[in-house]
């Protein structure tokens, strides 16, 4: 069985003992066209089902009369993870479950927001894209390699969608993220209104975003504070640069990496802090 | 033709070079990667100079920038 069909096994055999959960992680990934191999199954699970999250898997189908073993998890509250079997090959393979990730905003925001789609031979529910590529800014290269390829795949569903009229060019261009997305939206006019430009740039807080939008907005207002705020003098070349030049190109490459490095460092930090309070735990209450 | 002392002074200089030889890197592309990450003050020193946008857009830190970045449509003509 491929590990498309087994996902889709997975989920009806959670559905049948009331779990909620949506698909992330690499299944996620290539349902949203990037096929790279995963042999885990990642979700995130719907915190009202998390304490019971144990019994119900062992009255699942999964269980086959056995209790899934669990595995080590290192943010117990937030994270776990079963043993469902081995490869053929004789790798474990892992069902992992969030309860609230560290990265993303509470289950019910990320539930609104979900797509759902044909993958295993049903239709599943998975994070949306945003939520996707957000829920990979970690300290692991793997997840920005991803996150290069999710970029290039939401920016062609934005120029469809600005394109077929269902989303406005100045929603889309507040959206932008990836090098051909920009090439894309170029060759296509979208860049060519500055006054649509200029709104789509008070319109979001992502650094990069801003590096590609401000040499075409042509506007001397300051965009919204971003979440890892550009270098004054690279913000302020930006402001100058021709659009689509060499020196743009690069300029927006460096505030991507700067950005890169700022969420990396988030992640790292966090990951500290939990090991920290795991190695000084704090003391019984009487 | 550049003589030998200026190649070696050249080789002496080169960021990437270094990071390779002194083992804090095992390939090309993992020096470039952590020559680029520590690369900020360079790039706001650049910025600062007399360089024309062009020029800077032809600067060997600005092309690397551009070639480890996010890929452009020509990239998969390649």
């Amino acid at each position: 069985m491929n590990t498309a069909l087994r996902l889709a096994e997975i989920v009806t055999a959670l559905e049948q003992v009331e779990l909620t959960a949506l698909v992330m992680g690499g299944h996620a990934v290539r349902y949203y066209g990037f096929e790279r191999n995963t042999i885990d199954y990642d979700l995130h699970l719907s915190p009202s089902d998390w304490e019971e999250l144990s019994s119900r898997l062992n009255r699942s189908t999964l269980s086959a009369g056995r209790p899934l073993i669990p595995g080590p998890s290192w943010r117990p509250g937030s994270f776990q993870r079963f043993l469902l079997g081995h490869l053929a090959d004789g790798r474990d393979e892992w069902l992992e479950f969030w309860r609230n990730n560290h990265l993303l905003p509470p289950f019910a925001d990320l539930y609104d927001r979900r797509e759902q789609g044909t993958y295993g031979g049903r239709t599943l529910a998975f994070l949306s894209l945003p939520d996707l590529i957000r829920s990979k800014e970690t300290e692991r290269e793997t997840d920005w390699q991803d996150i290069a390829v999710l970029e290039e795949i939401a920016d062609g569903r934005l120029l469809r969608q600005a394109t077929a009229g269902t989303i406005t060019v100045e929603q889309a261009l507040a959206r932008l993220r990836s090098r051909r997305g920009v090439e894309s939206f170029f060759q296509s006019g979208l860049l060519r209104d500055s006054a649509v430009v200029g709104q789509a740039l008070m319109q979001t807080q992502l650094s990069i975003t801003q590096a590609i939008l401000l040499p075409f907005a042509g506007t001397e207002k300051a965009p919204p504070l971003s979440t890892v705020p550009m270098e004054p003098v690279v913000a302020s070349r930006l402001r100058t640069v021709a659009p689509a030049s060499p020196l743009h190109l690069s300029l927006i490459e460096v505030v991507r990496r700067q950005y890169k490095l700022a969420m990396q460092n988030v992640d790292a930090a966090d990951k500290k802090a939990i090991r920290a309070a795991q190695a000084n735990p704090p003391p019984n209450k009487p | 033709m550049p003589s030998h002392e200026s190649i070696l002074a050249d080789l002496d200089n080169d960021p990437v070079l270094q990071l390779l030889l002194t083992g804090q890197a095992r390939t090309v592309a993992e020096a470039e990667e952590m020559y680029l990450n520590a690369s900020l003050p360079e790039v706001i020193h650049l910025l600062q100079s007399s360089l024309s946008d062009e020029e800077l857009g032809q600067h060997p830190l600005l092309v690397m920038f551009r070639r480890h970045g996010s890929r452009g449509w020509e990239d998969s003509l390649s």
